[in-house]
């Protein structure tokens, strides 16, 4: 089967930045694969405290008065002075983005991935992650075994470091975040190191 | 030194009245942030109530009092 060649590097920079940046640019959040599955498999748990939080957060009266009684309980009477507390609209709830647009983007990875695959006529099923793999780390139980030790590993660091290579490579980088220039770092140089002692040391 | 969160928490918007918030500030966000139940939380990557004060309580709805028999 003939295959199409990949694209330039520039175009994916390019389409890469443009999906980042525009994320950010409509929604006002940065993309990030690792925190949108976190809300998936959090979802129960966030509903809950919804639920729990829809009462007072719809009445700007009782929740002006829960928050005058919260901080005097807290801080003492004198704490909160003769402020008279006055609403003037419900407040909004935490600033999260829909669950539309989480599923939207787990999707469009396998989407994505797919048409990428089918434009270039690579397209193939297959249920090893490659003979390169294979010869390094085994075949069968033992490379699976290893596969999610990685995929554990990779969830691991990524819930550690607050976001994982979309998180922090795409979103924080184009955003010139230290912590995600930092992290971003941290992982290619790994990754480097890693390819080096595979190939060079072990191959 | 503040907490992280300081430019953004999600709690802020609740506290239409800036001196009551400069109170919660003062005790959890601009000094021991660590004992903040919402800075915990955000540590463990467990999703945040929305009603989840750093003191770890939750605001609730004001019991109501019963108008007295006419």
């Amino acid at each position: 089967m003939m295959t199409v060649p990949y694209w330039p590097f520039w175009l994916g920079a390019v389409a890469l930045a443009a999906v980042a940046l525009g994320f950010w640019f409509l929604f006002g959040k940065p993309l990030g694969i690792s925190a949108s599955w976190t809300r998936l498999a959090q979802a129960g748990e966030e509903r809950a405290g919804d639920e729990a939080a829809a009462g007072v957060l719809e009445d700007p009266r009782a929740l002006a008065a829960a928050l005058l009684a919260a901080t005097e309980a807290e801080f003492g009477p004198s704490s909160t002075g003769s402020a008279a507390v006055q609403l003037t609209a419900v407040p909004a709830l935490a600033d999260r983005l829909p669950w539309p647009a989480h599923l939207t983007l787990l999707g469009s990875l396998a989407v994505g991935g797919l048409l990428s695959a089918l434009y270039r006529g690579s397209f193939s099923l297959r249920f090893t992650p490659g003979p390169d793999f294979e010869r390094f780390f085994g075949s069968g139980y033992l490379g699976w075994g290893v596969v999610l030790l990685g995929g554990f590993l990779a969830g691991f660091g990524s819930r550690m470091a607050g976001g994982c290579t979309s998180g922090h490579g795409l979103s924080g980088v184009s955003r010139l975040q230290k912590g995600s220039l930092l992290a971003t770092a941290s992982f290619f140089g790994a990754g480097v190191a890693a390819s080096l002692l595979i190939w060079k040391v072990l191959g | 030194m503040s907490c992280p969160h300081i430019a953004n928490c999600a709690i802020y918007p609740l506290f239409r009245l800036e001196s009551i918030l400069n109170v919660w500030k003062l005790n959890y966000c601009e000094s021991d942030y660590g004992r903040c139940a919402r800075f915990q939380l955000s540590c463990d990557a467990r999703p945040i109530p929305p009603t989840l004060l750093p003191n770890g309580k939750h605001l609730g709805l004001p019991a109501k009092v019963e108008p007295p028999p006419a």
